[in-house]
């Protein structure tokens, strides 16, 4: 288990290497000037130059990109440009609701998912599959914010069982203000859980164990829970881990919907301001997420399952 | 009569006395009797600048500065007369060059210091700064006296009738003297005052949250136990949640939501008499706006009623003058530039750019009147070779491209904070009036040598001919184009009892109160 | 749908297995003839010009003139609709060409050759991976600034990696069969080699994928003007019209909102059918 973990984090090396490098040539190598971006029209040559020093344009790129890894390792991202506070401080305020919604929303994801999943795959081909896939499909056609605007319309104004929006200031209220906002997030998720769950459920009822336990003269029932849901849960974690960047990317568009001051509401104020270093660091720090995730995912799946050390 | 009413009265009160119940029971029948306690929020789109009275030019900050301070005298309700605060009495001398003013005893900070004379003289000295924002309201004052610790005397340099009512201006708020042994910047951060409410967490661009002064001097207030002013730039995110019940006020729902929250039981949205102006702002010194052509082309485009029909609902009148109706010093014969397609096709031929050219309108995000209003001037402009690009902005992107004069083209809006119009004349129409001419940065030295002469003169009729000539400057130049006078709109919970926001715009939430 | 590749060596002894039955794959290419027609005919379809004003004539209900009525700023639905329509298809299939032809390309070499090439384009794959797709796009098209041309190079400059994967994995499996080695030992030269008998053999998994991200595509391109990015007025676009019409939803002025979500919904339906049925008719393992 050792040598699996240092394998896998040793080819995680040039990744992140490689995300630090896109980052900073997001910021720095696009064609467009910042400055003209954060300046509007026609600005003051003087202001570009002025903006160009304070964010270290003006000197050599490779002397830039040396100074961005070098603050990287001191844990200095930078400062906002609207709020003053350094890049560090702002995220590890805004870390915590969206780790939050992340985790809700694939609870309620699972949730939905692995019912219909071993539903469908008991009943392949039935008429309960086709509907599952059309509503698979219904779900998958609707932008996320639709969604989160049609929840919050229904259960939060008409029936007023949520929240609108916002985040609450207790503990207890920041858990019920995520409710809403995570049921959209994994209402998302359902179809692209749903597809491949339902292969894994198939693939492990036509396996040997169950044609083992059958043969055992097992009931159908206790097989397909046993083994079933078994199955099914490994195969989830991978599959969720997976779709770790739809959970990143629908909190983005979440946060926003239902005004959660989290990553993603964080990134869209640092778009809305022209705050670069914001948006540099609110990218950054999601595609670290997901990189984390996608080990984490490796290391249970290693866990669960031991043949998977060895691929 | 009146023998007979004081009979009564005194009846009245024996048997108030002599049976409380029923007394209670009376104020029950009447109105409701305030109750004590509860937490209120408010969802506002703009973002602070400061809570330092001297400091704030925009509304965001001034409505909290006057909850967290107070002044020596208030406007009334309608913004025409002044009414009694921390001062309970005032008067000039004979010779109109001296006023003294009389302190209410026993008033304190929120710190539980007392507040004397000594606090007075600081504060309004703070705020005559002439760099300061808002110095050249006091620029008449040439000597303050505190001849003992509840009186003030305040001298002028020539006789200056608009003096009581600049003591009524947030920016003259009392604060302790020496900014309380703390210097300005911290100060700044921790604002202290004998205001109803203090300060108790700030996060800029996020949330203002004040609480009750346990020292305030009106007793029995305020009512509430806190205040949140939260920023929620989405408008329909502030609806759904005043909607929700997350929220009991919005300060800025937008016109369409009148309408569609009309059928709402639990929300109400009242207009309430209102001095703002508002204006399509061009800023004046950038290139081809700097071009009055330009401008007025623009500005001949604009289809006021249109707008008011469209945008707001029917909720406004257009706009002529910039200074607002309700004030006596507007003039009601300027009417502005009508909409005249012919005409604004003349003007840019006149002008620098004869062929068009394209130009940046900057909306605040989530502002769904702006962005309404945006496209439909980018629709007109279109139509004699005028490209506009819509760019939504945060409110702190907003707000700081406004302050360093990089933006092109945006909507913005004036009111007053007293109830002579000295302070808009030059807010919004002088350079150095505190808000560069609305941020416009639009300077005329010709207004500004006028709005001097004005305020020396003590005869309404006269100030009020200087006044219409400065506007008749500002219609000729069109550094902005007003577009409508349009009430103060607000929607809130029905639980929210006595919010009733002054002309002048100040809250006053100590009288307000929450139902359960 | 196990058995993902026979040993069938081009694309069209495939489609001689194309079932006739496939109704799936019908009823989406029907969605998307008609919602393509009408964004094509579009001009014929309305007389009103999409983004033409009329400021006293605003938020009606259906009317003999404006049969899906106006919003807000007076314009018509209906006209909406179809030229919002035209916006978000084209860009989205555009949006969809670049990393179909790279990522294909690509993967194909990689798969193809192995060594140094395909390590460390794979490495770079793995990097583009790690942003969530919405977080890049969102900040590239912000950093390029508004306008289609922004939304394509930002889209293509992240979606080609699912290709080049998909055809990456598919080229390792068909490299290894005997056609294969048959043809290298016949001194084909690998140019040859991989556009006569890779490419149609792996190009299936491509073009059922290609479906699935327009979809993708149509959902970023309308999430991104939903939020004022991208896409600007005046040009309409569906996620502009959720947007604007979301302000008049409590009030009652559901259609606004509704009708641009449902054209997205409908349109999204077509090409999942589409891609269904494809990877059926063409047993493709999805």
């Amino acid at each position: 288990m050792t040598r699996f973990l240092i394998k896998r984090i040793a080819l995680l090396v040039p990744v992140v290497f490689g995300i630090i490098t896109a980052t900073f040539l997001l910021m720095h190598a696009t064609p467009g000037d910042p400055a003209l971006t954060y300046l509007g029209n026609h600005p003051e040559p003087a202001a570009i130059a002025a903006l160009h020093h304070q964010w270290g344009l003006d000197k050599p790129v490779t002397q830039q990109y040396l100074d961005f890894i070098g603050g990287l390792f001191t844990g200095d991202l930078g400062n906002s440009l609207f709020y003053n506070e350094t890049i560090v401080k702002l995220i590890s305020l805004k870390l915590p609701p969206t780790l939050m919604l992340m985790i809700m929303g694939s609870l309620f994801g699972i949730i939905f998912a692995l019912p219909l999943a071993i539903w469908t795959a008991i009943r392949k081909d039935k008429f309960i599959d086709h509907l599952v896939s059309l509503l698979n499909a219904v779900i998958l056609g609707m932008p996320i914010f639709f969604i989160g605007a049609m929840g919050i319309l229904f259960l939060a104004l008409k029936v007023q069982i949520f929240p609108v929006g916002g985040y609450g200031e207790t503990n207890l209220q920041h858990l019920w203000s995520l409710v809403l906002p995570s049921l959209t997030i994994g209402l998302g998720l359902v179809p692209l859980l749903v597809r491949s769950l339902r292969t894994s459920v198939i693939e492990s009822l036509d396996s040997e164990y169950v044609a083992f336990a059958r043969s055992k003269g097992l009931k159908n029932r206790s097989v397909w829970l046993k083994y079933a849901l078994r199955n099914g849960s490994i195969s989830g974690i991978s599959i969720l881990g997976i779709q770790v960047g739809y959970l990143a990317g629908g909190s983005l568009v979440i946060e926003n919907v239902f005004g959660i001051p989290g990553m993603g509401s964080f990134l869209m104020t640092g778009i809305l301001n022209r705050d670069f270093p914001v948006i540099q660091g609110a990218t950054l720090t999601f595609a670290m997420l997901v990189v984390l995730v996608y080990l984490l995912t490796d290391v249970s799946y290693a866990l669960l399952d031991p043949r998977a050390r060895f691929k | 009569m009146r023998i007979v009413s004081k009979k009564l009265l005194v009846t009245a009160v024996t048997v108030a006395l002599a049976l409380p119940v029923s007394f209670t029971f009376s104020q029950v029948a009447s109105a409701a009797t305030p109750v004590k306690g509860g937490d209120l929020t408010i969802l506002r789109g703009d973002l602070e600048s400061s809570l330092t009275p001297s400091i704030p030019p925009d509304n965001a900050g001034i409505w909290v500065v006057e909850e967290i301070f107070d002044t020596l005298l208030v406007p009334a309700a309608d913004a025409k007369s002044l009414k009694p605060s921390l001062a309970t009495s005032w008067s000039a001398s004979k010779d109109g060059l001296t006023w003294t003013f009389k302190l209410r005893s026993g008033v304190k900070f929120s710190d539980g210091t007392p507040m004397t004379s000594k606090d007075v003289k600081f504060s309004l000295q703070e705020n005559s700064n002439p760099a300061g924002n808002w110095g050249f309201i006091n620029s008449s004052i040439s000597k303050i006296g505190t001849p003992d610790p509840l009186t003030v005397t305040i001298t002028t340099k020539t006789p200056y009738s608009p003096l009581p009512a600049v003591m009524a201006i947030f920016a003259n708020s009392i604060i302790p003297n020496n900014y309380g042994g703390k210097t300005k910047d911290e100060f700044g951060k921790h604002p202290i005052g004998t205001g109803p409410f203090k300060l108790a967490t700030w996060t800029k661009g996020q949330l203002i949250k004040i609480v009750r002064n346990p020292y305030y001097w009106e007793a029995g207030k305020p009512y509430l136990d806190s205040i949140t002013f939260k920023l929620v730039p989405d408008a329909n995110t502030r609806a759904n949640q005043v909607q929700g019940g997350q929220a009991q006020i919005n300060e800025f729902p937008s016109f369409s939501s009148v309408k569609t929250l009309k059928n709402v039981p639990g929300v109400k949205v009242t207009a309430f008499d209102s001095s703002a102006v508002n204006f399509l702002i061009f800023n004046n010194t950038k290139a081809p706006l700097s071009d009055v052509h330009v401008r007025k082309a623009l500005a001949s485009l604009v289809d006021k009623k249109a707008i008011i029909t469209a945008v707001l609902f029917g909720n406004g009148t257009p706009a002529g003058a910039y200074m607002s109706p309700s004030s006596w010093s507007h003039n009601a014969s300027i009417k502005g530039l009508p909409y005249d397609l012919t005409k604004a096709k003349a003007e840019l031929a006149l002008s620098t750019q004869p062929n068009g050219f394209s130009a940046t309108i900057m909306v605040s995000s989530g502002n769904a009147d702006q962005n309404s209003m945006a496209q439909i001037l980018q629709s007109e402009a279109a139509k004699i070779g005028v490209t506009l690009q819509i760019s939504q902005l945060d409110p702190s992107a907003w707000t700081a491209a406004r302050d360093n004069k990089s933006y092109d083209i945006m909507f913005g809006y004036d009111t007053t904070d007293i109830i002579d119009p000295d302070e808009l004349i030059r807010f919004t129409g002088l350079i150095d009036g505190g808000g560069s001419s609305l941020w416009s940065y639009y300077d005329n030295q010709k207004s500004a040598k006028l709005a001097n002469d004005a305020v020396l003169i003590d005869n309404q009729t006269k100030r009020k001919a200087i006044y219409d000539k400065i506007q008749v400057a500002f219609d000729n130049d069109q550094p902005m184009v007003p577009l409508y006078y349009a009430p103060n709109l607000y929607s809130y919970s029905t639980k929210v009892q006595a919010f009733h926001p002054f002309v002048t715009g100040n809250y006053n939430f100590r009288n307000v109160w929450l139902s359960k | 749908m196990s058995t993902s590749l026979s040993l069938r060596p081009n694309i069209l002894s495939r489609l001689r297995g194309f079932r006739v039955n496939n109704f799936r794959l019908y009823l989406g290419i029907f969605i998307i003839f008609v919602v393509v027609a009408m964004a094509v005919l579009a001009s014929h379809l309305t007389k009103f010009d999409p983004i033409s004003q009329d400021l006293l004539n605003t938020l009606q209900g259906g009317t003999a003139e404006h049969f899906l009525g106006t919003d807000n700023l007076g314009r018509d639905v209906w006209s909406r609709l179809l030229y919002g329509g035209r916006t978000d298809l084209f860009l989205a299939s555009i949006a969809v060409l670049a990393p179909f032809v790279i990522g294909t390309v690509v993967g194909a070499i990689c798969g193809y050759f192995s060594g140094w090439v395909d390590t460390l384009v794979m490495r770079i794959a793995d990097v583009v991976v790690a942003f969530p797709f919405y977080v890049l796009v969102i900040s590239l098209v912000f950093i390029l600034g508004n306008g289609v041309g922004s939304i394509f190079i930002a889209i293509s400059l992240v979606s080609w990696v699912a290709y080049a994967r998909i055809v990456r994995a598919e080229t390792m499996i068909v490299r290894s069969k005997e056609f294969i080695e048959a043809a290298q030992t016949g001194g084909i030269s690998n140019q040859k080699i991989i556009t006569r008998h890779v490419l149609p053999n792996v190009i299936t998994q491509a073009i059922v994928y290609a479906m699935s991200d327009i979809v993708l595509n149509i959902g970023v391109i309308v999430t991104l003007s939903y939020f004022g990015l991208g896409i600007v007025p005046p040009t309409p676009d569906w996620g502009r019209m959720i947007a604007e019409g979301q302000q008049f939803l409590a009030g009652g002025y559901y259609a606004l909102t509704i009708l641009p979500a449902l054209a997205v919904v409908i349109t999204s339906l077509g090409l999942s059918f589409i891609g269904d049925g494809l990877a059926v008719a063409l047993r493709v393992k999805r």
